[in-house]
């Protein structure tokens, strides 16, 4: 069991989906309960898996490993480490809250729950993978559904500022471009380590991961500086690394709810987490050369962000727009390059996952009882939603960090360790703590606040159970981290170490 | 006895998770408030024993320094050089905390009992007490914290239930808007705390208070640091506070209930900033630099925020502008260095009382006045002295407490602080900073006075049913009036009780002994009759400050106190400008440039699709004629060597 729980954390989605692409279509509350099921399941093995993690033990645990083409050393390699294990327990928490939030889909429910789940088994096994070739398939199965969601049940706002984003259409196909080509870039770089990887020492090519952790791609001339900034943009595109963020936004809010929650929840943390693992973890003293100039796009995107989040009245562009700026931060964490910022960022990766899920799904409800994603032509809804109100200005004050909620644990120790390399540059990414407070309470006063808009004078608000499951259980998550941040910090310190200390040598 | 502290902030918010799970769903029904009521007295009845303890031991000189209990929050190792990171949840107790969580609990206590009477209608009953919960909580954990980071936390978290409450009203756009202005401005000065915190900690690897104040701090905070992270730390203080130049939101934040005004804007959350700067004492005391800026921002605010309170017509507005002010006195007491460390506190407390006495009287006359459109302008009141004796004693006793008339809590405490200035000068700087502490007194002298002339006395201006408040709001009037009454005895010239109580701080801020000081003590008698003096004649009967009016520097400066100086103008220039500007270009940015160039790729791309499709005719001639003339050339170049430019003879 304990060898196999992670595939059986990849394969539970996939088999759902297998499972409902045989079920008749006349019976969507049977294709839900398959479908909450494979989630309930995913939920389960991630918080199994961390449990079970012995921070004290090996680094790589739940290993799996079986030869696919030996020849080209590609093999189905899975197992997690104290990085990709907070992911994985986002990955299992989100993905059930996806799954409940698209308990409301109507159309053509049985290929959303099939698209839907395929996603989700992408993203796990991108999490999970130790080979990188495998990385780049479930890369690409968790990206190309996303096409078809938001393309066929996605939704078209009202873009006064945006006159070219004419339909779901177009901001499907600016997303799928995007992805499509960070996934080359990702691949190239790959590529590169491959037919590199004899040079730096090691005695065959390779695909694994944690044999290529052996190698040292410092003896290459050049080698790190060139392949270092390829990944870290390829990467960076998927995590709304300025100037490649455009596609978020337009995305984001094209996509039906449960998939804005996955894209912001869990595939921007890809990106993240690709930097981390791969761009930084292989290829340090690329990173050393690098970071500092990467340290400033991340500050650029953390206030930009929030600049323009300021200006957007799109509900779902806010969000979007505060993604980008707390994407940022993760930015900054990584190029701060010491343990505080290095667990800074990904404390922030997971809170910022769970808390732009929320919020995404609270924009969602919001959308659909209002029909409006014009936070102008809200107002005054509080007492006629409280619970959306409640849970909304929650995770709004999470969002701005608020300490007591996790989004302040990543926040003061990505500045922390930020201090410790860029100075003046995190006294300047402060200035985006204040920024974000504007556009939240803005936003929660416009939406909330006032007098109520007469139009929803005699609209119902009220919430079947999955809606108020999905969203309470994320506030929950939220808090408890925020209250007991060690259940992150302690898994992770021992994984982050030997990449810091990589850094730190490299520093003298 | 002392391990059980962490309940003290523990009890409130146990009331709030049960309001917010349980209670708030009796509708119609008081259960909240006795929740509420019984879980904060609980909290009351445990801090008011910790002192008692404590005292006796302070008093029996058994005290042998704060004690901590604590337990470990985040840990980091220390990798390659950089130091490890320990952060702890703990509790501090020694008698600056303690008294702090007595005044409080107390205070919180009763304002909750008067709220029974003053929300009793309102539809948010049970959601108003389960926010005053966890601000007693939050406020607990401020005070009770061994820890600049869990300091922060507690900070943050009073400024969000300050944030709730103030927009409490939230259908009315004002208070919606002063509930997000009360959050963004104090934010902007926590922003330099924070920073103050990390700095810190980088430089001196701790960010304990009984650590920090045992180290030799000259040796860790080198250069600009010495006077850099204490007034980064300030920062906060100046944002929490009130203090110049971020004293704006304050006058707004009025916007909220009057319970919360009283609780939160003028006897608690407030006086946090001066807490910060008391508890992180040690970092200011190190650097004469450091001091002199709280004194002078201090000094000023009294000064500035003085002028302002005197022409407000609405009663909570200028009860607001002397909150700020007589916070400033604290923060100028705080300048003065160990001298004015015990004066500052004192004032703190004494001036919770009474303001939250104030505040609550001024709801008590508004009451009845529910059904104007601000029930707080004053152009309504006037001689309703006779129709609410319990509001109009308690009120005159609040009065002569602030304004410092003899024997009153307020003589005792100002008194401390203005003969703690006047024993500092040493510089001209400081006998400036006196003359305005001076003139402050006296402007408080004088628009406290004009407050109350203009409210209870003077021919009353609408006939009917100005009534006295019910018992529920009048008991907690009265028993705060004892405390206004009797609580600067605790600081008698000469036999001062307080200062025996922190005597233990004289080891780390030693002062020169100074004996009663009856000439600050006259300074201060003649100008609270002076400013009694100048309010009798110009609003004690009939309004005669008209004819002052005519003159044409009286003019000026009261339009400028008017415009409150033009800062709520400088403030909305710099938001306009520095945000809401700069997000519109940004926003055009993106959209005009960014991703401009992202379609432009597209748009390329498509374009250049288009184009190449010209070339599928379909015509197998064409075809053919491209595939040969392309051998053709193909051959060519590979004849002639690779320099196929070069066409050979």
């Amino acid at each position: 069991m304990d060898s196999e729980a992670l595939t059986i954390f990849i394969l539970a989605p996939l088999l759902g989906a297998l499972v409902i692409s045989f079920l008749p279509k006349g019976k969507p509350y049977l294709i839900r309960f398959v479908a909450f099921l494979s989630g309930l399941v995913m939920l389960a093995i991630s918080i199994m898996v961390y449990a079970g993690y012995d921070p004290a033990g090996a680094r790589w645990q739940f290993q799996v490993q079986y030869d696919w083409i030996p020849t080209l050393r590609i093999g189905y390699h899975l197992g997690v480490d104290g990085i990709s294990l907070p992911m994985v327990l986002l990955t299992g928490i989100l993905s059930l809250a996806a799954i409940l939030a698209s308990f409301g889909i109507k159309e053509r429910v049985k290929e959303y729950f099939v698209l839907l789940l395929l996603v989700e088994s992408g993203v796990a096994g991108s999490f999970v993978s130790l080979d990188l070739f495998f990385f780049i398939l479930f890369y690409e199965l968790a990206s190309l559904p996303i096409y078809f969601l938001i393309g066929i049940w996605g939704s078209e706002g009202q873009h006064a500022s945006r006159s070219w984003v004419t339909t779901r259409d177009f901001s499907a196909l600016k997303l799928i471009l995007y992805l499509q080509l960070g996934g080359a870039l990702i691949f190239i770089g790959f590529f590169a380590l491959y037919l590199f990887s004899v040079q730096a020492g090691l005695s065959h090519h390779t695909f694994d991961l944690v044999e290529l952790s052996e190698a040292n791609f410092a003896h290459i001339p050049g080698f790190a500086r060139i392949v270092f900034p390829l990944l870290f943009i390829a990467f960076g595109i998927e995590a709304g690394l300025f100037p490649f963020h455009t596609w978020l936004p337009d995305g984001h809010s094209a996509a039906p709810t449960a998939v804005s929650m996955l894209l912001a929840g869990v595939l921007l943390k890809m990106g993240g987490y690709g930097i981390m693992r791969f761009a930084c973890g292989l290829l340090p003293d690329g990173a050393h050369t690098w970071l500092q100039f990467f340290g400033i796009i991340a500050v650029i995107n953390i206030l930009y962000g929030a600049w323009c989040a300021l200006k957007q009245t799109d509900i779902k562009y806010i969000i979007a727009y505060s993604s980008v700026s707390h994407m940022g931060i993760v930015f900054l964490g990584i190029a701060s390059q010491n343990i505080l910022g290095w667990t800074g960022a990904l404390f922030q990766m997971f809170s910022h996952g769970i808390i732009t899920a929320l919020l995404f799904a609270l924009a969602g409800l919001i959308y659909e009882k209002t029909h409006s994603r014009n936070v102008l032509q809200h107002g005054g809804l509080a007492p006629k939603a409280p619970f959306l109100a409640a849970t909304f200005i929650v995770g709004g004050l999470a969002s701005l960090g608020l300490p007591s909620m996790s989004g302040f644990v990543a926040e003061f120790l990505t500045f922390m360790g930020a201090y410790g390399f860029l100075k003046v540059l995190m006294i300047i990414a402060t200035l985006g703590l204040v920024l974000t407070a504007l556009y939240i309470l803005l936003t929660v006063k416009k939406v909330f606040f006032g007098p109520l808009n007469e139009k929803y004078a005699n609209q119902e608000f009220s919430h079947p159970w999955w809606e108020q499951v999905h969203v309470v259980g994320l506030v929950i998550v939220m808090i408890v981290f925020g209250i007991m941040p060690s259940l992150i910090t302690s898994v992770a310190q021992s994984s982050l170490g030997p990449i810091v200390r990589a850094f730190h040598g490299m520093m003298r | 006895m002392f391990e059980w502290v962490f309940l003290v902030p523990l009890f409130p918010l146990v009331a709030f998770l049960i309001i917010v799970f349980v209670a708030r769903h009796f509708k119609g029904s008081k259960i909240s408030a006795g929740i509420s009521i019984g879980l904060n007295t609980l909290s009351f009845l445990l801090a008011f024993s910790i002192f008692v303890s404590l005292m006796h031991a302070v008093g029996h000189q058994v005290y042998t320094g704060p004690l901590e209990y604590s337990r470990p929050w985040i840990d980091l190792p220390g990798i390659g050089g950089f130091p490890p990171l320990h952060l702890e949840v703990g509790v501090l107790i020694d008698p600056l905390s303690t008294i702090l969580a007595v005044m409080v609990t107390l205070i919180s206590t009763l304002i909750m009992i008067y709220s029974v009477g003053y929300m009793a209608k309102d539809p948010g009953f049970s959601m108003f007490f389960s926010f005053l919960s966890l601000f007693a909580s939050a406020m607990l954990l401020l005070i009770f914290s061994n820890n600049f980071l869990l300091t922060f936390v507690g900070w943050e978290l009073v400024g969000l239930c300050s944030y709730l409450l103030i927009g409490f009203w939230y259908k009315k756009p004002s208070a919606a808007r002063a509930a997000i202005k009360a959050f963004v401005v104090t934010r902007t000065g926590d922003i330099g705390f924070l920073i103050g915190i990390v700095i810190l900690y980088w430089a001196v690897g701790s960010l304990n208070y009984v650590e920090l104040s045992k180290m030799d701090l000259h040796s860790h905070l080198l250069g600009w640091m010495s006077w850099g992270v204490p007034l980064l730390i300030f920062c906060g203080a100046v944002g929490k506070s009130a203090q110049f130049p971020l004293h704006v939101w304050l006058p707004d934040a009025m916007e909220g209930p009057t319970p919360v005004s009283a609780l939160i804007h003028a006897a608690t959350m407030v006086a946090a900033g001066v807490y910060l700067v008391a508890r992180s004492y040690f970092l200011f005391i190190q650097s004469p630099e450091a001091l002199l800026t709280v004194a002078w921002i201090g000094g000023f605010t009294a000064l500035l925020a003085a002028t302002m309170a005197i022409v407000q017509w609405d009663s909570k507005r200028s009860l607001a502008y002397s909150t700020i002010s007589q916070l400033g006195y604290m923060m100028l007491s705080l300048g003065m260095g160990s001298i004015g460390f015990v004066a500052a506190i004192f004032h703190l407390l004494t001036h919770a009382f009474f303001k939250a006495l104030l505040f609550l009287g001024a709801g008590s006359v508004s009451h009845p006045f529910h059904d104007k459109e601000n029930p707080f302008d004053m152009h309504h009141y006037g001689g309703l002295s006779k129709k609410m004796p319990y509001t109009y004693m308690t009120f005159l006793i609040a009065t002569l407490a602030i304004t410092g008339c003899p024997l009153f809590a307020g003589f005792f405490s100002k008194d401390e602080i203005l003969s703690a200035v006047f024993h500092a000068i040493n510089t001209p700087s400081h006998l400036i900073l006196w003359g305005m502490a001076i003139f402050t007194a006296f402007l408080t002298s004088a628009y406290m006075f004009r407050l109350l002339f203009l409210t209870f006395l003077g021919k009353e201006k609408r006939e009917e049913h100005a009534h006295e408040s019910p018992l529920t709001m009048t008991a907690p009037l009265m028993a705060l009036a004892l405390f206004a009454l009797v609580g600067g005895w605790f600081g008698w010239p000469g036999h001062s009780w307080i200062e025996g109580f922190f005597e233990p701080y004289r080891a780390l801020y030693p002062i020169a002994e100074h004996g009663v000081d009856w000439f600050g003590m006259g300074i201060g008698a003649t100008v609270f009759f002076l400013g009694l003096g100048t309010a009798w004649v110009l609003y004690g009967q009939g309004l005669r400050y008209a004819s002052l009016m005519e003159i044409p520097v009286v003019k000026t400066f009261h339009h400028l106190c008017i415009r409150k100086w033009y800062l709520d103008d400088f403030w909305n220039f710099v938001l306009q400008v520095l945000v809401y500007r700069l997000s519109g270009i940004m926003s055009w940015v993106d959209a005009n440039l960014v991703d401009a160039l992202v379609r432009m790729v597209g748009n390329f791309t498509g374009w250049l699709g288009q184009v190449l499709r010209g070339a599928q005719t379909g015509l197998v001639q064409q075809y053919l004629f491209v595939i040969f003339s392309s051998l053709v050339i193909i051959l060519l170049i590979l004849n002639s060597g690779g320099h196929w430019w070069i066409v050979k003879p």
